[in-house]
């Protein structure tokens, strides 16, 4: 692609593809990322990672709340851990307890739950958290070592 | 398209943020944007010493944070053969003030650059003139 041309998404004007752009996939990387249906709700929103730090003791479950000030739209998850992602025996489970939802029927393993910035783990279609939504996420370390990191939310708001 | 709009020309463009953070300390250097356009964030990537390091990112103007914690920074920002797309590009308006705040946690100076890649938005018209006004909007 020719940074020169003009975009020819159809219904998104004026924004570039390589915004989209995994350099690992196929440059449109559909299967992986919302669709040009889906990004239309993004046009004008502010960038934004809500960040859920944990640092549990052997065999421990945690709990962190953050509320939404305002829509947040959920498109990747992101985590690390002390212990790194796939040795480290432990789970998270993601609520939206506004809406009484839930995003797993039990803790999903972390190498199973999240990426990192290089490969995060996009959601296919976005999830709106209304405003003053709290974001509940549990995290169960079922590991007899300690294990601290953290949780990122990288979405965008209104 | 409103035939009104201006298509912008994009120039591929890098804003970098260097800093040695000291050990177990924290910098907070700014970064101005040009004042010649508008920037489109497209994407982010990070060399840094040690990944025990955090960044905040601030709105300079408004003094909004962007994160409600600081962020580690492999989670932020990825490597240029596995940036971390935005998925939709961000406009930053000319002249504006952006504020990185990275503190490390490793215990030795960690030396960070951090690259907002993306675009200038100059007039497709008129490309020497810059950006009289904004030209990237819905």
């Amino acid at each position: 692609m020719s940074v020169w041309q003009k975009v020819q998404n159809a219904g998104l004007p004026l924004r570039h593809a390589l915004g989209l752009w995994l350099t690992h996939r196929k440059l449109a990387s559909a299967a992986y990322l919302p669709s040009a249906q889906n990004r239309q709700a993004l046009a004008g929103t502010l960038p934004y990672w809500y960040v859920i730090p944990y640092n549990l003791a052997a065999r421990q479950t945690f709990e962190y709340r953050v509320v939404t000030s305002k829509n947040f739209y959920l498109l990747a998850i992101m985590g690390d851990s002390n212990v790194g992602a796939a040795a480290g025996n432990f789970r998270a489970q993601i609520f939206d307890a506004k809406r009484k939802l839930r995003f797993s029927d039990r803790g999903v393993n972390f190498a199973n739950l999240v990426g990192n910035a290089q490969g995060p783990a996009f959601e296919r279609a976005l999830y709106r958290f209304e405003p003053l939504s709290p974001i509940l996420v549990r995290v169960q370390n079922v590991d007899a070592a300690p294990n601290s990191g953290q949780i990122v939310l990288y979405g965008r708001v209104d | 398209m409103n035939a009104q709009q201006q298509v912008p020309l994009r120039v591929p463009f890098d804003y970098v943020i260097d800093s040695v953070v000291p050990l177990n300390g924290a910098t907070a250097p700014p970064r101005q944007f040009d004042e010649d356009a508008d920037f489109e964030w497209v994407m982010t990537v990070v060399t840094r010493t040690s990944p025990l390091l955090t960044v905040e990112v601030i709105d300079g103007a408004t003094g909004r944070v962007l994160m409600s914690n600081p962020v580690n920074i492999d989670n932020f920002a990825g490597t240029a053969q596995l940036p971390f797309p935005l998925v939709e590009p961000y406009v930053i308006a000319r002249s504006s003030l952006l504020r990185f705040r990275f503190v490390d946690t490793s215990g030795a100076p960690n030396t960070v650059q951090l690259v907002l890649r993306g675009y200038k938005l100059y007039p497709s018209n008129a490309p020497a003139q810059g950006a009289s006004g904004l030209i990237a909007q819905d």
